[in-house]
């Protein structure tokens, strides 16, 4: 048992080149602070990418970022698009605490929270507003600040969809 | 901001071996007369494959046609199968009026419509029969007749379902 670094989100196994899909005509939207890895969305008017909000917002999810956003509205969006297909990784938290992984925790949804220094975790205090289902573990069960496979639910992907 | 050629529904990313699957079994359905980009579904009796009737059809997408109909029933059939990993490219009409790409366009969810050419177009007009969802722009905000990237919606995809 160990105790990790907290790192944020990214990808796992993701295909296209690099894994990287491009927003580069619409861009991202103005005063963004985001780091590497923040989970991003459409802007309501503008439908440019900005950081998610986080708590209970409802927007759906359009990736990851891949680098830090720009603070330049408009510019070119590298993301991990949020697909049925994408497999990320992720560390746990406790609201603020830091978690042991338990058998429990693989298979179960949870929300994404953001850390005071940017990075966003996978919010095990969080099941109301779920986001991600941990899929496996890579660290050992009873690591603190355990590293994890996740998927995205399919009812959080912005660029899917039900016609009912 | 430009007026673009209406072009008929092709792939953006397709996986699989040069992104065609081919139904080369029950093939063609008798009288056909598609061109390629047709939105196809399984005739309900003899399984070959057909243009999709647009309006409210409630048939589910097999995928859309690489080249025009044979003409001729059983001919082989290549497709770009409608799965959550392909992303296509469509031109935007209302009805059959242009209309110029604006944010709220993407994220929204469309049927799709015939032209008099033969060309499949998304049709903001119909939020009815919705089929597809825009994911995301390939022209400008602002261009007339602009092409966008879009997905199947999950539950008009033929190859796929629920259990309940």
């Amino acid at each position: 048992m160990a105790t990790k670094v907290a790192r944020t989100l990214s990808p796992h196994i993701q295909e296209g080149k690099d894994g990287i899909k491009w927003e580069n005509t619409l861009g991202e939207e103005l005063s963004q602070t985001y780091i590497a890895g923040a989970p991003l969305v459409r802007d309501d008017t503008s439908a440019e990418l900005e950081e998610w909000a986080g708590t209970t917002a409802a927007t759906l999810i359009v990736g990851i970022a891949a680098s830090d956003a720009s603070g330049t509205a408009g510019t070119d969006v590298g993301f991990y698009e949020a697909t049925p297909d994408f497999e990320g990784e992720g560390t746990l938290i406790n609201a603020t605490s830091a978690v042991a992984l338990a058998a429990s925790h693989i298979g179960s949804e949870y929300s994404l929270i953001k850390a005071s220094d940017g990075n966003w975790l996978i919010d095990v205090n969080d099941e109301t507003t779920k986001m991600v289902i941990v899929t496996d573990a890579i660290d050992a069960i009873g690591d603190y600040n355990p590293r994890v496979k996740f998927r995205w639910l399919f009812d959080k992907m912005a660029n899917f969809g039900n016609a009912a | 901001m430009a007026t673009k050629v209406v072009r008929t529904l092709s792939p953006c990313i397709q996986g699989g071996k040069n992104g065609v699957k081919w139904e080369n079994h029950i093939g063609e359905e008798t009288g056909q007369s598609y061109k390629a980009g047709a939105p196809l579904v399984r005739e309900s009796t003899s399984k070959e494959l057909l243009e999709w009737d647009g309006g409210e059809d409630s048939e589910l997408v097999v995928g859309i046609a690489i080249g025009d109909a044979s003409g001729t029933a059983g001919t082989d059939v290549g497709y770009y199968e409608a799965s959550p990993s392909f992303v296509g490219e469509g031109t935007l009409i209302d009805d059959t009026s242009a209309v110029a790409l604006a944010a709220g366009h993407i994220g929204s969810e469309y049927s799709l419509i015939k032209a008099s050419d033969g060309n499949w177009l998304i049709d903001v007009n119909d939020t009815d029969t919705k089929m597809v969802i825009v994911i995301d722009a390939i022209d400008a905000i602002g261009d007339t007749n602009p092409r966008v990237k879009f997905r199947w919606l999950f539950d008009k995809m033929d190859n796929f379902g629920n259990a309940a």
